[in-house]
């Protein structure tokens, strides 16, 4: 099993030391400030963090594949805000502080006098994030949300699933992305700002503004045209679908009228290869997007293109596609991810053991020449670091019933 | 409606004062990305061409229905608070204005295909030698080398080869994936946001610039993290699961009438019991063996049909309230007319945001989902094309009016 040594290229965010409070609805925003090089302590309650529970779940290991993800590499302390030794412990962590990023309750932590308020005189230049669900003020502040509940209220399940059916939510903790990145973003701008003018902030982030924020021109399409956007068939017009390949599927996107001109080119290739009803898809009407939307157009269309694509394996279909100038991906299920040709040319994939069992993680989300990400590594045990972090505060471990 | 009029009173400081931004990008990702730098502060130059439009001026919505290059809300929401330039690049003497303008500026970003602006003279190594501490990002489909680098793509090709299509269905297997190009508008302008931001703080610590790609595939399929990490672990494929949840129940979404849905999450027993006392009296309300997560999802198929049964012909909001009220995760799945004229939370946030437009009226932005208290973010009219190809120019490279009405008259401004 390799074991690797942490990297002698700088971080980014060297020397930030990040306190996280974050749950799954945005913990994604540590992540990736812990990937640019901070130092993310993760305050864990004493009885265990539920995160550690979250599903995928190695059966063997009983390990999460959801927190390995998320808090690889942050350290991990355990403390009991509830307890006013727990309160002093969580004071001295933030003094030591550049950043505190949360997403408790709102008005939990004023109530027990440790909220942003508390420690802005006396740490002027810190950027503390609060992240919830519908933001801390307005009707809805105190209202309970999860990843579906955020994506039906922000919008977003209003333009996922068939029209016949529910409307969907997209799987995999989405919020979690949407609201973690945003956050950081914000977080980082602020930070900049601290820097730059010594004066820190509190920044109030609403993951219900972050939803409604990601339904591309939904908003725009009502308040110019007065339209309200609704779930599509899974052929959205002719030309797009997903078809059968020898070992596979293939999704083809030949619209017309976006980038790449899509439609025009796969008709000019059916055409050559003589395939059964191919002519008549270059008349002009095919241009005409309200045409194209109907049933009739969308079964035509797909009775040509099916001829091109039963007979090829996937990536044959995919490189022949794109050779040609036609938008198009290769339908993959999450094992299929690891045979990208792509891929594996970059050596994108990173193996990193979890809990002494081999594992395969993402590659960089974005790769930076100066300060590159920091690789998968540790996975924090609960309270791993009490010592450690505690010790250099000048606190020897308090007794554990009293304060972790 | 549900729409605040900016107030525009003595405008305090923004976070990104003083940073400029030379703008390559088209489309979504890219100009997402830097709408949130431009909103927070940052100059942003967009750089544009009237030879060959950023796709989004071209395919509306527009103002009233109205087609034109300056009437697109798609193009306006991504792209506030920016300058806009135009320059053909295909032009000698436009390229060396663009170079002109790179020693100016803190961070030059493009989304184009890997090499585009290699090509043109304006790749990394060529424009450092103008300026060193140049933050320089490319967001090229599937990174800049390797057997599919030159592979086109959008949004919703990338939801596909991403695998993100691949677990997203409904629960008997049916996959449908995103209705939107989803990466777009979440993690790729995010993950270059924050990545640029990094490179930023570094350099104030070190002086030195940097190179960032992000790639859109490797960005995007980190959306899938935690399910790539528990494949490895198990080998075993995560099927679609639609709304419902493996250890939860009830949960998922309700149907009331009409297409309009709620959705219901009870996690824990006290959720529960919220639930079980807003429904008081239906037998599935009462039976003792609900009160327990374990007999919930034991019984998940009769507790869905009873819900279900109870929630139809209810009024969604009504429902939504007084079940929020008693406690219980619930929320109408909200249209885009829900949010702009009834959602009261995004009203008093002041969320969505009105900005006159020279041609189109008034405009509607989504504004940033967060509230920084000391440099609060702030929406500017998007620009109109080539709006500030003199201002730019004369103020910030110095140019005279002679070189200006030059470059226009060679087609450089086109």
């Amino acid at each position: 099993m390799t074991v690797h040594s942490p990297s002698l290229m700088p971080g980014a965010l060297d020397g930030i030391r990040v306190i996280d409070m974050t749950d799954e609805s945005c913990v994604y925003a540590t992540r990736i400030l812990c990937d640019l090089g901070a130092e993310v302590i993760r305050v864990e309650p004493p009885e265990g963090d539920p995160m550690r529970k979250i599903t995928p779940v190695d059966p063997e290991t009983g390990a999460s594949a959801f927190y390995a993800y998320m808090n690889t590499n942050k350290r991990a302390v355990t403390l009991d805000i509830d307890t006013d030794a727990g309160r002093d412990l969580f004071r001295k962590l933030v003094g030591s502080a550049d950043m505190v990023v949360e997403s408790t309750e709102p008005g939990r932590l004023a109530e027990l006098d440790i909220d942003h308020d508390a420690f802005a005189s006396t740490h002027p230049a810190l950027v503390w994030t609060s992240i919830t669900s519908f933001g801390r003020s307005g009707p809805y502040a105190r209202w309970k949300a999860d990843d579906l509940i955020s994506q039906a209220m922000g919008g977003f399940m209003t333009l996922s699933g068939l029209p016949e059916r529910e409307p969907l939510r997209l799987a995999g903790e989405q919020t979690s992305f949407i609201a973690g990145l945003h956050a950081a973003s914000a977080a980082l701008m602020a930070l900049w700002h601290s820097l730059v003018s010594g004066e820190g902030q509190h920044i109030d982030m609403s993951i219900h503004e972050a939803v409604s924020h990601t339904l591309e021109s939904a908003i725009q399409v009502y308040t110019t045209e007065g339209r309200i956007r609704a779930r599509l068939p899974r052929s959205s017009e002719a030309g797009v679908g997903v078809f059968p390949c020898t070992d596979g599927e293939i999704f083809v996107y030949a619209n017309v009228g976006m980038i790449a001109r899509s439609w025009d080119n796969i008709v000019k290739w059916m055409i050559a290869e003589g395939l059964e009803g191919a002519d008549e898809l270059a008349e002009p009407i095919w241009q005409d997007l309200n045409y194209r939307r109907t049933e009739e157009a969308r079964e035509k269309a797909a009775k040509v293109i099916v001829q091109l694509t039963r007979n090829r394996s996937k990536y044959q279909i995919y490189d022949a596609l794109q050779q040609r100038n036609i938008l198009c991906a290769p339908v993959s299920k999450v094992g299929d991810l690891f045979n990208n040709p792509q891929l594996k040319f970059l050596d994108w994939f990173v193996d990193q053991p979890i809990g002494g069992k081999a594992a395969t993680w993402p590659g960089p989300a974005f790769r930076m020449s100066e300060t590159p990400r920091r690789r998968p590594g540790r996975i924090p045990g609960h309270g791993q670091d009490n010592e450690a972090i505690y010790g250099n505060l000048g606190e020897a471990t308090p007794a554990k019933e009293e304060a972790l | 409606m549900n729409i605040s009029v900016q107030k525009v009173e003595t405008q305090p400081k923004q976070a990104l004062t003083g940073i400029r931004v030379l703008d390559f990008t088209v489309g979504g990702a890219g100009p997402f990305a830097t709408k949130a730098l431009a909103d927070n502060g940052a100059e942003v130059i967009k750089i544009e061409t009237s030879t060959h439009y950023d796709f989004p001026r071209t395919m509306g919505p527009y103002a009233g229905g109205i087609k034109g290059v300056n009437r697109s809300a798609y193009f306006t929401n991504r792209n506030s608070s920016k300058l806009s330039v135009t320059l053909n690049l295909k032009n000698k003497d436009a390229v060396t204005a663009a170079r002109k303008l790179v020693k100016h500026c803190d961070v030059v970003i493009n989304n184009f295909r890997a090499g585009v602006l290699d090509k043109l003279g304006l790749g990394y190594q060529r424009l450092m030698e103008i300026r060193p501490d140049l933050i320089y990002v490319s967001m090229p489909l599937q990174g800049s080398g390797g057997p599919q680098a030159t592979y086109s793509g959008v949004g919703h090709t990338l939801n596909v080869l991403s695998g993100i299509y691949g677990v997203t269905g409904y629960a008997d297997g049916t996959l449908v994936g995103p209705g939107t190009n989803y990466p777009d508008h979440s993690v790729n302008p995010g993950h270059a946001l924050v990545a640029i931001m990094g490179a930023l703080i570094y350099r104030r610590r070190t002086g030195k610039g940097q190179y960032i790609e992000v790639s859109q595939l490797e960005s995007t399929m980190n959306l899938l993290g935690p399910a790539i990490v528990g494949y490895s672990l198990t080998h075993e494929n995560p099927g679609p699961v639609g709304n419902e949840s493996d250890t939860d129940a009830p949960y998922g979404v309700f149907h009331c009438g009409n297409d309009v849905w709620i959705a219901i999450a009870v996690r824990t027993d006290e959720e529960w019991a919220g639930l079980a006392r807003s429904a008081a009296g239906h037998p599935w309300a009462t039976a003792a063996e609900h009160a327990t997560r374990e007999g919930r999802v034991a019984n998940r198929a009769a507790l869905k049909a009873g819900i279900a049964a109870w929630v139809e012909g209810q009024d969604p909001f009504v429902l939504m309230e007084k079940l929020q009220d008693a406690g219980v995760p619930a929320g109408v799945v909200q249209n885009a007319r829900d949010l702009v004229e009834r959602d009261p939370q995004i009203a008093a946030r002041g969320n969505f945001v009105t900005v006159d437009h020279p041609e189109m009226g008034p405009v509607v932005y989504n504004g940033p989902p967060y509230v920084l208290s000391r440099t609060p973010p702030r929406i500017v009219c998007a620009p109109l094309i080539g709006e500030h190809n003199d201002s730019v120019f004369k103020d910030i490279v110095g140019l005279d009016d002679e070189e200006i009405a030059r470059l226009r008259d060679v087609g450089a401004f086109d």
